[in-house]
């Protein structure tokens, strides 16, 4: 019976099934791509980070729970809902799981995708409107108790959940847009228009705040509507979802050994000469191609964003003994992320065909995530350094995050040599 | 003369016991263009692999100015250039930084770098490209980048996979007037290509690989000649495409390398 299903399952029609059907399709799209990625993610946890993320959200409620009894006077809320909040009404991203072979073979199915696409935004929203709820709802006690004139808990519930809906609104048009340049303009209005309005919902009353609002939200989608745009944007929805695997890829890469798919590229051209001081050095060949690489990666901004919110975190903390901690927390994190630079140029041909040493590579890798860690955490030290915390302890905290430094190298240096020795 | 590449009785083929290559035997000398022949699944880029060093023999070796890749490495690859089939790029990569990036690998001194990228860009015309990002490219000019990271180190043998395809008339005419000149400079070229009538006249000797074995190998007259003992009703004027067609007709080949059905 079984030998009999599993042929029904592989038999022509059963394949071309979910093709002809918009609401199979989808389906079967979802299921494939987790069906791909759910068997990564046992790596992930057996790595230990449940673990640190069960602890990280105990230790973060009992702390949160702590500090709600205490909220020193003048407490900055409003700032601090913003800074949270905003990022969570702004961010919309529209996974569609379309492939390259959609092009030839869905292209005259496209009037009939309109099920699938109500599926797609579905989709995408829920996750993202969850994310939303579950902030504003993790910081109502907060908000509630230092905020001068905290409104209600329900009436921001339901404007944010409005302001998520414009939000995802304009992500779809920007999606359609077919100038980039237009499209990457309307996308930072967005990000705008997100800041401006949760502004006005934490320090306006209700009533200037749903005029300014809604006369905003209005004017934002007459101006997104008014660009020229596509009926149905094929290349700009493949473009994303390269992009969105290849996060996902990027991420589970840091726990399992994965091949490295094509990255999105930013240009950053101001940086090229960070890359270009070992251009025609024989033993920085590698250095040269990883340089060029990091500082036109996704990463790069990822680690950057990182120090802005360590900088942001631990210039509020300068003066308290808890940033040492915080220091030492971004540290860590950084490094896991430099660990995505070891899957770089990794499974390359040109590594074992260009005439280099058998370790340049992983040599090469160790250098840069070094420079980079060294770099971070200078900059996170002037935070510290400029707090009213004392001497020996800035001096302690400087000494221990030279010593994750080195202990980070050593690390990394063994893993990675017996990699290349079992490669070989 | 000591030939530059040594193919010695090499079997291999990616699982042991399946060979796809039986008993391979060919050499190239230096200053010479060889041309490595084949149907769809002949064995040609499982050659180049071997040669190349992603494959290890199950029988026989690859030698290259004497000596194995397993003796030495580096400098086993420091004499190959590889051009493959289909273009490998880094998308964050520009065409001029591509080029630096073999340059450093190969060891090679900034300033002839400098002159090499002028004259190979003007020939291949991308001197407009040079900084554009490889993602940005076209098949062809990516075709061209990676031509361009082989021409520009100048190893003593340069292995080229199919180096036609992508490539616009005035970009094979370019490319045919290089390899004429790096072999007159005393390098050496190993060319596979389905486009015999191309590469005919520029190649000084051809191997023709058929299911993994060397069917026939020599000038382009002596192949002719071997292949007209098969196929009888072509003349030793024709041209060898003709011949191979004529060959491939009369042993009932499809473009697969195995018997059509109708046969």
């Amino acid at each position: 019976m079984a030998r009999v299903k599993a042929n029904r399952q592989s038999s022509p029609q059963s394949n071309i099934k979910p093709l002809l059907k918009p609401e199979h399709l989808w389906a079967n799209r979802v299921s494939a791509f987790w069906g791909e990625i759910v068997p990564y993610l046992r790596y992930v946890v057996q790595s230990g980070l449940g673990m640190v993320l069960v602890f990280g959200i105990v230790a973060g409620i009992a702390l949160y729970a702590s500090f709600i009894e205490h909220i020193p006077p003048l407490f900055p809320v409003r700032e601090l809902a913003w800074v949270l909040i905003s990022p969570l009404v702004a961010y919309m991203t529209i996974r569609t799981f379309l492939v390259p072979a959609d092009l030839v073979f869905l292209l005259r199915q496209e009037h009939k995708l309109g099920a699938y696409i109500r599926k797609s935004l579905r989709y995408s929203l829920f996750p993202r409107m969850l994310l939303l709820i579950m902030g504003w709802v993790i910081l109502w006690p907060l908000y509630h108790r230092a905020d001068p004139e905290p409104k209600s808990f329900l009436v921001m519930l339901f404007v944010l959940i409005m302001l998520k809906l414009v939000a995802l609104h304009g992500s779809w048009v920007e999606r359609h847009i077919s100038d980039v340049r237009w499209r990457f303009i309307l996308r930072a209005v967005r990000y705008v228009w997100a800041w401006g309005v949760t502004a006005c919902w934490l320090w306006l009353d209700i009533a200037m705040a749903g005029i300014v609002t809604g006369a905003a939200g209005i004017l934002y989608i007459i101006c997104a509507r008014r660009i020229p745009a596509l009926r149905f944007p094929w290349e700009a929805h493949m473009e994303a979802e390269r992009v969105h695997v290849n996060r996902v890829y990027t991420f589970l890469g840091g726990f399992v050994d994965l091949p490295t798919m094509n990255e999105r590229r930013f240009a950053r051209p101001w940086l090229d000469w960070l890359g270009n001081r070992f251009a025609f050095r024989r033993d920085q060949a590698y250095g040269y191609l990883l340089t060029k690489t990091f500082l036109r990666s996704e990463l790069l901004g990822i680690i950057l964003r990182l120090v802005a919110i360590g900088l942001l975190l631990l210039w509020w903390t300068r003066h308290t003994m808890w940033n040492g901690f915080i220091l030492l927390l971004f540290l860590t994190a950084i490094h896991a992320q430099c660990n995505a630079l070891y899957q770089m140029h990794r499974h390359d041909v040109w590594r074992l065909l260009y005439p280099l040493e058998k370790d340049a590579r992983t040599k090469a890798v160790l250098q840069l995530s070094t420079e980079i860690q060294v770099i971070v955490t200078l900059l996170l030290l002037i935070p510290i350094w400029t707090g009213m915390t004392s001497f020996g302890y800035r001096l302690s905290v400087s000494i221990l995050s030279a010593l994750f430094i080195i202990f980070f190298r050593l690390q990394n240096k063994a893993k990675h040599r017996k990699q290349d020795d079992d490669e070989d | 003369m000591n030939p530059l590449l040594k193919v010695d009785q090499l079997t291999g083929g990616y699982s042991i016991g399946k060979p796809v290559l039986h008993d391979v035997n060919f050499t190239v000398n230096p200053g010479e263009m060889v041309g490595l022949i084949g149907l769809n699944g002949a064995g040609k880029s499982t050659t180049m692999k071997h040669i190349l060093g992603l494959m290890e023999p199950q029988k026989g070796k690859v030698t290259l100015q004497g000596t194995t890749l397993a003796e030495q490495p580096e400098n086993y690859r420091s004499g190959i250039a590889y051009v493959p089939e289909s273009p490998l790029l880094y998308d964050a990569l520009t065409v001029r930084e591509h080029l630096i990036w073999s340059a450093t690998a190969y060891g090679v001194d900034e300033d002839i770098f400098k002159k090499r990228v002028e004259h190979l860009a003007k020939l291949f015309h991308m001197t407009s490209h040079l900084d554009k990002a490889a993602q940005h490219l076209s098949k062809g000019m990516k075709q061209k980048t990676m031509l361009m990271c082989a021409f520009a180190v100048r190893p003593p043998l340069y292995i080229i996979d199919e180096p036609f395809l992508g490539l616009d008339p005035l970009g094979i005419r370019s490319l045919l007037q290089f390899m004429s000149q790096m072999k007159q400079e005393g390098a050496s070229l190993l060319v596979s290509s389905h486009i015999l009538s191309t590469i005919e006249h520029y190649c000084d000797r051809f191997v023709l690989l058929h299911q993994g074995k060397v069917l026939a190998a020599g000038t382009a007259d002596e192949l002719k000649a071997q292949l007209l003992q098969r196929a009888s009703h072509v003349q030793v004027a024709d041209r060898l495409e003709d011949v191979f067609y004529a060959w491939v007709e009369n042993e009932g080949l499809d473009s697969d390398g195995g018997l059509s059905w109708h046969e």
